[in-house]
């Protein structure tokens, strides 16, 4: 099974990206934990990108692949923004009290706790980020 | 996303429905200004209805219990649904957060 989802640098459209994933989890049939875990790493990736990715806030756009295939969901997240590879952003430290928690690196964090794989590369003037859940 | 407040004497408990993501962040915590601006001591969030959080949502959270803390108010959490404390045991909050 494969689907593919093309957005725009618009915060708003993290709201489609969650349609997409729901739409995703019905039909491979996921447990909802499972979906909103999904949903979550996505989200922290695309907003990241939406957020980040395009100084100059152009209508870019932004591709999503899920591709289901021997028990695993492959997500391919691609844009032509500025390069950034999540992979090599510091994690947060979650083990600190509250006073001495930093805004930030907590989305990162969160996709690499919940999915198996998460691997960058740069191709083309693309930032490419391939993340992968093990689903049976 | 919708954050009702109820407010009795020193005391507020926000009622928190649906997700919390990148979009609405803002509005949830603009939603709960209100309440640390009048330093009420006393703040329960009813997570019942919540559905879904990301860190923009994790992060109005703490900076929700550092501005509490800052006034020695205090914060608690009820109601959690398990798939949303699991997202809090794995990044470090429920160890920092009351949660009932």
């Amino acid at each position: 099974m494969k689907k593919v989802l093309n957005i725009k640098n618009d915060i708003a459209e993290i709201t489609t990206l969650a349609a997409f994933i729901d739409e995703l989890g019905e039909e491979l049939e996921l447990d909802m934990a499972s979906v909103m875990s999904l949903n979550l790493a996505l989200e922290e990736i695309v907003s990241n990108i939406i957020l980040y990715a395009y100084p100059q806030k152009m209508s870019e756009d932004i591709e999503v692949i899920a591709l289901e295939t021997n028990g695993s969901l492959i997500f391919t997240i691609s844009d032509n923004g500025v390069e950034f590879d999540p992979t090599k952003v510091a994690e947060a430290d979650v083990t600190l009290e509250a006073q001495d928690r930093e805004i930030g690196g907590l989305g990162i964090f969160l996709v690499n706790k919940i999915m198996d794989e998460v691997n960058y590369t740069r191709i083309e003037n693309k930032n490419i980020l391939t993340i992968t859940k093990k689903i049976k | 996303m919708e954050t009702k407040i109820e407010i009795t004497d020193a005391a507020a408990v926000a009622l928190i429905d649906g997700r919390i993501d990148t979009v609405n962040a803002g509005d949830f915590e603009a939603a709960l200004k209100p309440l640390t601006d009048d330093k009420v001591m006393d703040i329960t969030l009813d997570c019942n209805k919540l559905t879904y959080i990301s860190s923009s949502g994790l992060r109005v959270f703490l900076s929700l219990l550092k501005t509490t803390k800052s006034y020695k108010g205090q914060l608690k959490i009820q109601g959690m649904k398990p798939e949303i404390l699991e997202i809090f045991k794995m990044t470090g909050f429920a160890a920092m957060f009351n949660i009932i």
